[in-house]
Order: C-alpha cells, then sequence, then structure tokens
C-alpha cells in the first residue's frame, strides 16, 4: 500500500471516528439509545466501516481528479500568467 | 460567447422569464412575512402568516423548478447536437406550469378558511403537508408536466451508447425527479408514515435529485463557459453524482429524529447526513479549476458570478450549516427554529436559485443577440442578493440561536409573548437585509427581463475589457490552489466553531440556565462564516476581473504559494 494510500485511510478513519464521535448519544445520558445495546454496537460497526468507505471513495477520487487536472495542464503549452494550480491531495 | 446554435433553445426563454416573475413575487411574500414577524396583526386573516409562508415555499419550489427546465431546454441541444424532440409539448408544457401555478396560489388561500377539497379519501385542493401543500388535481398536473419533461430530455438525448457523465446526470436526474413526486401523492392516515413519504419526496429532491441536476448543469456550464474539456468535468459530475447517492440516501434519516420513527434512525441520519457535504467540494473545486484553466477574461461575469455563487453558497449554507444541524444532538435544539431557516435560506436560494439566475445571464444575451451587454447592473445585483442573503442568513442564524435558549432551554412560552421579545433585534434585522436582496432582486429582474430590448453600452470590445485600468492590487492577484483551500478550509473551522455551540446546548451549565457558552460560539461561528464566504466570493471575482486589465502582472514566481491543496 503506498504512502498517499495509507494517509488516505488514516484520514478517512479519523473523519469516520469524529462523525462517529458527533452521533454519540453521550451528551443526552444515552436518554436515546435503543432497547438493545449490542444492536447498538452493530449499528456503530456497520456505520463506522460504510462511513470510512464513502471517505476514501473521496479522498481517492479527488486525489484523481488533481491528478487529471496536472496532467491537462502538462500536455497544454502554457498561455497562463501564474504558476499552475494542480497538485495532489 | 457562442452564438445560438439551434432554433429550438429559443424554447427556453419564457421559462426563464417566468422564473424571474416567479421569483419577483416570492421576495415581495418574503417581506411581508419579515413585515408579520414584528407586527403579528398585520393583514391577519386576509394573507395570514401560514398561508403567506406556503406561497413563499411553493414560489421557490417553482422558480426554481422553471430555471432547471429552461436550463435544460438550453443547455440540451448543445448536448446532443440536435434540436429539442416535441416542441409543441414543451409549449404545453409551459402553459401547464402557468396553469399550476395560479391554481396552487388561489387554492392555498383556502387553507384560512379549512377547505381542503376531500373527495374519495384524498385532498384535491390542498393538503398541510409542509413543501407538498398543492392538492391532488396540482400533484396530477405536475406529474404529468415533468412525464413530458422526461420524454423531450431523453428523446432529445442521443442513444444510450453515446451519453457522456453529464447525459447521465440530466437524464437520472430528471427520471428521479419524477419517481420521487410519486411518493407525494397518496394520503396516509399514520402521520409517522406519512412523514417518511413527504420526506422521501422533499430530502430525495434537494438533496438527492435536485443536487445531481445541479452538479451536471454546473459543470456543463463551465463546459461552456470556459471551453473546460468535457472528460475531466465528467469525472467530477460522476463522482459528484455517486457520493451525493451515498451519503444522501440514508442521510435522509436526519429528518426521522423526532417524528415518532424507531431510535436508530438518529444514528444513521447523524453519520450519513454529515457525509453528504463531501460531494459538494468536487463541485467547490471544479469551479475553481476550470476558472483557472487559463488567464483569459471572463467574457459574462453576471453569468460566472451567480455561478460561482451557487457552488459557494452550496459549499457554505448546504454544505456547512447543514452538517452543523445535522447531528441528532444538535438537531434536537435547531430543528423547528430560525437555524433551520438560515441553512434553508442560504441553501435553497443559494445553490438552485444561483443555478437559475447564472443559467439566465448566461442564454438570455445569446437569445436576444446582445453579446455585448452592459454588465453593469448584472454584476451589481449579484452583490446586492448575495450579501442580502448572507445577512439574512445571520440574522436568522442568531435569532435561531436565541430562540433555542430561550424557548427550548429556559422553556418559556412561545404563545406568552416571552420568546418574541427576545428575537427582537434580530427580527428588525430580518427585513433590512430582506430590503438589500429585494433591491438586488428588482435590479436583475428588470436588467434580464430587458436585456437585448433596451439602450445599453454596445461596442466592439467585450464589457469585461472595459474595466479600470491600472495596476493590479495584490487582492486581484491570481488565485492558487493553495490558498483556495485556505480558504475553504476557514469556512469549515468556522463551521466546526457553530457545531460546538450547537453541541453545548447539551451541557449542564447551559441547561441551568448559562446562555455564555452557545452565545459565544454563535456570535463567532456565524459572522465568521458568513464573512470569509463574503471575502472568499469578493477575492474570486476580482482576480477574474483583473485578468481584462491590460496591464495585468503575474504573482511573481518567488512569491506564489505552493499550488492545488486539498
Amino acid at each position: 500500500m503506498s504512502t498517499q494510500r495509507i494517509i488516505r485511510l488514516a484520514l478517512s478513519i479519523l473523519a469516520s471516528g469524529a462523525s462517529l464521535a458527533l452521533s454519540w448519544p453521550y451528551w443526552r445520558d444515552f436518554g436515546y439509545w435503543g432497547e438493545s445495546h449490542t444492536m447498538w454496537l452493530v449499528y456503530f460497526a456497520v456505520g463506522f466501516a460504510l462511513a470510512v468507505y464513502v471517505f476514501s471513495v473521496f479522498f481517492n477520487s479527488l486525489g484523481t481528479l488533481f491528478e487529471h487536472d496536472a496532467l491537462e495542464r502538462g500536455e497544454q503549452p502554457d498561455t497562463k500568467v501564474s504558476p499552475s494550480t494542480g497538485g495532489t491531495s | 460567447m457562442i452564438r445560438i446554435e439551434y432554433t429550438t433553445q429559443r424554447l427556453s426563454l419564457r421559462f426563464f422569464m417566468v422564473m424571474l416573475v416567479l421569483f419577483f413575487v416570492q421576495t415581495g411574500l418574503g417581506l411581508l412575512l419579515s413585515a408579520q414577524h414584528i407586527d403579528p396583526t398585520l393583514l391577519a386573516g386576509t394573507l395570514s402568516f401560514n398561508v403567506i409562508r406556503t406561497q413563499h415555499l411553493n414560489l421557490a419550489i417553482f422558480w426554481v423548478l422553471s430555471g432547471f427546465i429552461g436550463t435544460i431546454l438550453f443547455v440540451g441541444p448543445l448536448l446532443s447536437k440536435r434540436e429539442l424532440a416535441a416542441p409543441w409539448l414543451i409549449k404545453f408544457l409551459f402553459y401547464a406550469l402557468l396553469a399550476v401555478v395560479v391554481w396552487n396560489l388561489a387554492t392555498q388561500m383556502l387553507a384560512q378558511k379549512g377547505i381542503a377539497g376531500w373527495w374519495m379519501g384524498q385532498p384535491l385542493l390542498q393538503e398541510g403537508l409542509e413543501y407538498l401543500e398543492a392538492g391532488r388535481i396540482a400533484d396530477v398536473i405536475i406529474l404529468i408536466g415533468f412525464a413530458i419533461l422526461c420524454y423531450v430530455v431523453l428523446r432529445t438525448f442521443p442513444p444510450l451508447s453515446q451519453w457522456n457523465e453529464i447525459h447521465w446526470g440530466l437524464g437520472l436526474g430528471v427520471l428521479a425527479l419524477t419517481a420521487v413526486w410519486v411518493f407525494g401523492m397518496f394520503f396516509v392516515e399514520r402521520l409517522d408514515l406519512q412523514e417518511y413519504f413527504r420526506w422521501y419526496v422533499v430530502h430525495y429532491w434537494v438533496e438527492g435529485v435536485w443536487e445531481v441536476i445541479h452538479i451536471s448543469l454546473v459543470g456543463f456550464l463551465l463546459v461552456l463557459m470556459f471551453k473546460a474539456d468535457v472528460k475531466s468535468v465528467g469525472y467530477a459530475v460522476f463522482w459528484g453524482i455517486s457520493l451525493v447517492w451515498l451519503s444522501g440516501l440514508l442521510g435522509n434519516a436526519h429528518h426521522y429524529f423526532w417524528i415518532g420513527t424507531p431510535e436508530f434512525w438518529q444514528f444513521w441520519g447523524s453519520l450519513f447526513s454529515a457525509l453528504e457535504p463531501l460531494p459538494l467540494i468536487f463541485c467547490f473545486w471544479h469551479i475553481y479549476l476550470d476558472a483557472h484553466e487559463d488567464g483569459k477574461p471572463i467574457s459574462n461575469m453576471p453569468a460566472f458570478a451567480f455561478l460561482l455563487g451557487s457552488v459557494v453558497l452550496e459549499q457554505v449554507g448546504a454544505g456547512i450549516l447543514g452538517f452543523t444541524m445535522t447531528f441528532a444532538l444538535t438537531n434536537v435544539w435547531s430543528h423547528g427554529t430560525w437555524v433551520t431557516a438560515s441553512h434553508a435560506h442560504l441553501a435553497l436560494f443559494g445553490t438552485f436559485g444561483m443555478l437559475g439566475l447564472s443559467a439566465a445571464y448566461y442564454a438570455v444575451p445569446i437569445m436576444r443577440g446582445a453579446e455585448h451587454f452592459d454588465q453593469r447592473a448584472g454584476k451589481l445585483a449579484f452583490w446586492l442578493v448575495f450579501t442580502g442573503m448572507l445577512g439574512l442568513g445571520f440574522a436568522f442564524a442568531i435569532g435561531g440561536t436565541i430562540q433555542i435558549f430561550v424557548y427550548r432551554t429556559l422553556g418559556l412560552d412561545w404563545f406568552g409573548g416571552d420568546v418574541a421579545p427576545a428575537m427582537q433585534i434580530t427580527k428588525i434585522m430580518v427585513p433590512i437585509f430582506g430590503f438589500v436582496f429585494a433591491v438586488g432582486v428588482c435590479l436583475l429582474v428588470f436588467d434580464l427581463l430587458t436585456l437585448g430590448h433596451r439602450r445599453s453600452v454596445v461596442s466592439n470590445v467585450p464589457a469585461t475589457m472595459m474595466a479600470v485600468s491600472g495596476a493590479p492590487t495584490r487582492w486581484e492577484y491570481w488565485l492558487t490552489g493553495w490558498e483556495t483551500g485556505l480558504w475553504l478550509l476557514a469556512m469549515w473551522v468556522f463551521g466546526g466553531i457553530i457545531t460546538l455551540g450547537l453541541l453545548s446546548f447539551n451541557l449542564s451549565t447551559v441547561q441551568q440556565g448559562s446562555s455564555i457558552f452557545p452565545y459565544m460560539m454563535a456570535g463567532v461561528g456565524y459572522p465568521g462564516l458568513l464573512l470569509v464566504t463574503l471575502f472568499f466570493v469578493w477575492r474570486f471575482l476580482s482576480s477574474l476581473e483583473a485578468r481584462s486589465r491590460a496591464s495585468f502582472l503575474p504573482l511573481p514566481a518567488a512569491v506564489a504559494s505552493p499550488a492545488g491543496a486539498a
């Protein structure tokens, strides 16, 4: 796994963790927990995995978007009046 | 600027004109609503607040849809390289739209008398479902209208094998627009179940279908304005749509929190609607990348300004403000308050309304043969509606924060006159900013209605080339990807502060009557977010305006920032 992929995965886990933390009914004294705590844990696990997947898709595709842009700029004669704005996330 | 290539593109003009008229009326009703908030007895019983609010919401949907239809009809032939199919059906669609708008406006007034027109178990004249107040008769006509739009779009498009991502986006968009409308077309006696179906329409429209249509149209307008590569725009459109559905389908659960549905929705709704801003980042970055493809002057600045406004307010109003109130723990306080109104105004007008206005500013000059039209009124109108709407967002957000504390935390009585005095200052701010917005609306409606018909600056030189000469300031230098990333980061930092402020209502100190923390966070977060938004758009447009200066010089490489941070 490339360093870039590891960074993206780490960011996805971090972002999903933050989203999960904000979805946690801690501050309301668990007043909105369902009757089955086991089911809640299943929701958290599945939801977290799905969120990591969505974030990964986002980071990878955004990275490719910038790579495309950098490639296109590389192919064109430089008519711009500024430094290139391409790059990777 | 391109010249009109297909005769049937002209059919879009009537939809743009209707859009402007409806927008004008809707703004007037908004001003009336803000006045009624200050004096609740104003026109009570004649034009009651609840009915006018309904008209205000319904007109918002109608004029946005008119803008969508106009834009789709204008770009359809360009996408398909042939004339629109069945022009007579489009003319019929136009009259059906007019009829349904007038019918709906008239039948909503029956709500004051409690007449719904029940027959065979269906409310035929009007029903009290928020956003879907049209009665069943109007519902059926709207469904036929959508079906006509689907037929025209799909018949106009080339064979499926030749579709690119923009074809797919618009094709799926108009089909889904029609499909989800059906969920709102039957009466369910159980209210919690009815709410599910209501949100299938409302949420899947604004955070599913409309967003898909929006991403596709923004993409194609960028192709037209900047000669951007359809392939690279298509890439952003494809992933944008994918992420809209990956996050938005389950994200609908943020509407199920407080309507009597099972608790597990609080987790799913919180988590997945928090992911909904992700696709909006694609739109945001693409408008930056395409606008900086080369250093050429922008030939139609009002069209681009409204397109930029649409994408930026989508990020700020829908993405960031939506994020702040999408968790069960923040939404439990914000739902049904002015905090939601702040998000709704910036998101709905900003994202979808400004797209229609951008498309109108792009298409109308071409159709009226006014290539070198005077752009000053359009640019001024943009700034008036943009700052007016940001101001409205601020007034609603601060008013909503006070409302949450006084009404939900202290538990003071809404009808006992305790809440309104606490919100009084913000209630006065709404019509003030609303007036600024309304002046902008009057100006842009006048400008677009008369564009090409009145005497305006016509010359052989594009209007943008007539900019002020002189050396550009630092504020006008080329906008790098790095700087754009910093602006975006600043917006999200303030969004985070607002989120923490709403979360703080759960703290025991706040529950016991201390407003310091939520008020401080809202006092920093909302002005910070809205000012950063204002300055970013100013900075973006200034850097583009500077391109038309003959003396424009690039930022020296030695001090140029690193590029392309995401």
